[in-house]
């Protein structure tokens, strides 16, 4: 498992280029569940002192507007989505939370390969790319702060470069597989970004 | 699931039970959703993309379709967002299917257009049908 991680993180055009591609979704999918549910306890953690720390003094205390980003948050609720209850519900469905997505994931690239005809394997191709990607990028979770980022940023890299070397199609028409599903979710990302950073700025005065 | 000769562990599981699973852990998600925290959907009430440029997303009007299907108005579901509706319907139907499938009551279907290559007419078809939507999204004011 080691040695799999290392290899898609240091060499991924090698790695892909010499996976097995129709080799069953079930050590992927092993692969994955145990990196991304271990990983992703550890990045929860973090991120409940996170927001044990700033949450209770920023966000919970409705000195945000949360208005400003077109929500209309009731306190009850944001204080459960913060206390310690709900993190252990979201850590308990984790593993099915990651499945679901890693298969809606898959399909998504695998559909956007087939429109840009650069789908030259089958559907399994895609997935078992997908979840050594995702997997092995997950350990970036256990990182404090920056973790879930690098860690997203690594995986659109590495699925990019993989899904071009199994499928034996262009870079680019990866990139576009890859990218343009996650264009429109990057803006709302960004821009619920730009409305917390105008929101804090507000609340101290443009100091930050 | 079994060892192949690669030393792989082979999982061949059929995609009716895959996607029959998602689309009922969906369904299930969401159904929770609405029991357990009714008011967490009333009080989402904006799109951060149309908030921040003025222009609806290609989902906009999705939950106003829903409250209006759950109210029994298909016509006034399809005006708000037509794809997101025929898209749920389209679930639906294949989740009734997927479920068939998997209790032995009907055969698989595996249709030979939806295997690679994609024939072109699909292709450019299914961005068109995004891009024509999201179109009367803007124009329609949703």
């Amino acid at each position: 498992m080691f040695v799999t991680v290392k290899d898609v993180l240091i060499d991924a055009p090698r790695t892909f280029a010499g996976m097995i591609r129709d080799g069953g979704l079930g050590n992927p999918l092993l692969f994955l569940l145990i990196l991304a549910t271990v990983c992703g306890w550890i990045g929860m953690v973090w991120g409940f002192l996170w927001n044990q720390a700033m949450g209770a003094t920023l966000l919970g205390s409705g000195a945000m507007d949360y208005s400003q980003l077109g929500l209309e948050m009731d306190p009850a609720m944001l204080a459960f989505v913060s206390s310690g209850l709900f993190q252990v519900i979201e850590a308990l469905i984790l593993p099915a939370l990651i499945l679901v997505v890693f298969f809606i994931e898959a399909a998504v690239f695998h559909l956007m390969l087939l429109i840009m005809g650069g789908a030259n394997q089958p559907f399994e191709t895609t997935a078992r790319v997908v979840a050594y990607a995702t997997g092995s990028t997950a350990v970036f979770q256990a990182v404090p702060m920056c973790g879930g980022l690098i860690s997203f940023a690594w995986a659109i890299i590495v699925i990019i470069i993989g899904l071009a070397h199994a499928h034996e199609t262009s870079v680019g028409r990866a990139v576009a597989a890859v990218l343009l599903p996650l264009l429109l979710c990057c803006l709302c990302c960004v821009l619920v970004l730009i409305f917390i950073g105008v929101g804090l700025a507000e609340m101290t005065g443009g100091s930050l | 699931m079994a060892a192949s000769e690669t030393g792989e562990l082979r999982a061949d599981v059929s995609p009716e039970i895959i996607w029959g699973s998602v689309g009922t852990f969906l369904l299930a998600g969401g159904a929770t959703l609405f029991a357990l925290a009714p008011r967490l959907l009333g009080r989402v009430t904006g799109c951060v993309f149309k908030a921040g440029t003025g222009v609806p997303c290609p989902s906009c009007g999705s939950t106003r379709a829903l409250e209006s299907l759950a109210a029994g108005d298909l016509v006034g579901a399809l005006l708000v967002n037509p794809l997101a509706v025929l898209a749920l319907a389209g679930g639906v139907v294949y989740l009734m299917y997927a479920w068939l499938t998997v209790a032995g009551l009907i055969g698989p279907l595996r249709p030979g257009w939806l295997t690679h290559p994609m024939p072109m007419a699909l292709r450019w078809g299914l961005p068109s049908i995004l891009a024509a939507n999201w179109l009367y999204l803007i124009f329609s004011g949703a």
